[in-house]
């Protein structure tokens, strides 16, 4: 017993003794906030007093420190392994139930209709492009002349609406004589209508003045 | 009519891979801190976590799995292994082990040397108690090999707060030890 003791033999000496000691455990949830340094400042005590006295747990908690990142690494693992195994699901209860409509991602459209297809679906959709061309033709021929009727009618329409939407949009300027009217307007006050009464006026006239003459 | 086995599931098949290698992985750690020592074998808690997670996992399977639900499952696989053991080795030990290949220095200390040991535990527990607890507590995890910034977390103090708990504390302790008449180095 001569022999001095360093710090190294005394936490061996320590150590024995707290192992010698029965220590009350702690929940695995205070073990691993432990570990991760998120313990709340009411429950520090009690778990650092368990700590210090048990050898176990507190290689437990440094195990545990040292497992975080391997354990950061499988948590990320699981919830990509999760989030693919949910959107097939996912696409799987949408084939089921028509309707649903829930968002997808990541994975190409036709991926998870390969994968939600059920045997007689795949089986229905493998002899599907045999008989498509016909039915395609046949629907691009309809789609063709709907779009021709459809670009006439709309141009029709186009060309009957301007003068309509005038008409009734612009009452005001009715009053201005439109170029149509000027013809007749123009006969109405202008040189044209003047000149014809101006011709019988001169008739008229001479014939007073040759009476008056006369 | 009889039904056919059904083909292995590829989501199953990537599960099992991803808890074998991760798994692997976390028993090297167990290893690594020597939990061993502790009575527990780091392979069959390796494989209880495993079988846990996957339990979890199909209990749930939209269950978001944290690092930290992770580190639950070790912790609470780990006591678990721990107890059992405590269990088994206050149980009778066997007659003889004929198969055994312990040899001498697995089985401890000399007796003389283990009579030593206990009476300088005894004077350890005597000093230590002494101690007031609030420097006792950042020395008992000292000594049990956590840093100043791991005592500081833990004791909801500062590290440098942590550092001069400790450092106090340890010279207390020393200067019992000394008047108790056990030796001991500066270091």
């Amino acid at each position: 017993m001569t022999e001095p003791v360093d710090t190294a033999k005394l936490a061996e000496l320590y150590r024995r003794l707290g192992e010698a000691q029965a220590s009350p455990w702690l929940t695995p949830e205070l073990l691993a906030s432990a570990a991760e340094g998120t313990l709340d400042a009411g429950e520090c005590e009690q778990v650092a007093r368990v700590l210090a006295q048990s050898p176990r747990q507190a290689d437990l908690v440094r195990a545990l420190a040292g497992l975080a990142p391997a354990s950061r690494v499988l948590a990320e693992a699981l919830a990509e392994r999760q989030s693919e195994a949910g959107v097939a699901a996912g696409a799987r209860s949408h084939a089921r139930r028509r309707g649903h409509l829930r968002v997808v991602a990541a994975i190409p459209r036709h991926e998870i209709a390969a994968a939600a297809r059920p045997p007689a679906a795949a089986a229905a959709a493998a002899r599907a492009p045999r008989r498509s061309p016909r039915r395609l033709r046949w629907v691009a021929a309809a789609a063709v002349v709907a779009a021709v009727v459809g670009g006439f009618g709309w141009q029709g329409l186009h060309d009957v609406r301007p003068a309509t939407a005038t008409a009734t949009a612009t009452v005001a300027p009715a009053a201005t004589p439109a170029p149509a009217d000027t013809i007749f307007s123009t006969g109405m006050n202008g040189s044209l209508a003047g000149a014809k009464a101006d011709v019988a006026d001169e008739i008229f006239s001479s014939s007073f003045h040759s009476q008056k003459r006369g | 009519m009889a039904s056919q086995p059904h083909p292995p599931d590829p989501d199953h098949q990537r599960l099992e891979a991803l808890l074998h290698e991760h798994g692997a992985r976390l028993g090297g750690w167990l290893a690594r801190y020597n939990l061993g020592r502790h009575g527990i074998d780091p392979d069959e808690v390796v494989q209880e976590v495993r079988i846990r997670l996957w339990q979890a996992i199909q209990r749930d399977r939209s269950r978001p799995f944290s690092a930290s639900y992770i580190q639950r499952i070790v912790a609470s696989t780990a006591i678990d292994a721990m107890r059992r053991s405590r269990v088994r080795s206050s149980e009778p030990l066997p007659e003889e082990d004929e198969g055994s290949d312990l040899s001498m220095a697995d089985l401890g200390p000399r007796p003389d040397r283990h009579a030593s040991d206990d009476q300088r535990m005894l004077i350890l527990e005597r000093c230590l108690a002494a101690l007031p607890e609030r420097r006792r507590i950042p020395i008992g995890l000292h000594l049990q090999g956590f840093g100043f910034r791991e005592i500081g977390e833990l004791s909801g103090i500062s590290d440098e707060a942590a550092r001069k708990l400790v450092s106090r504390g340890m010279d207390d302790l020393k200067k019992l030890l000394r008047e108790s008449g056990l030796g001991v180095s500066d270091d």
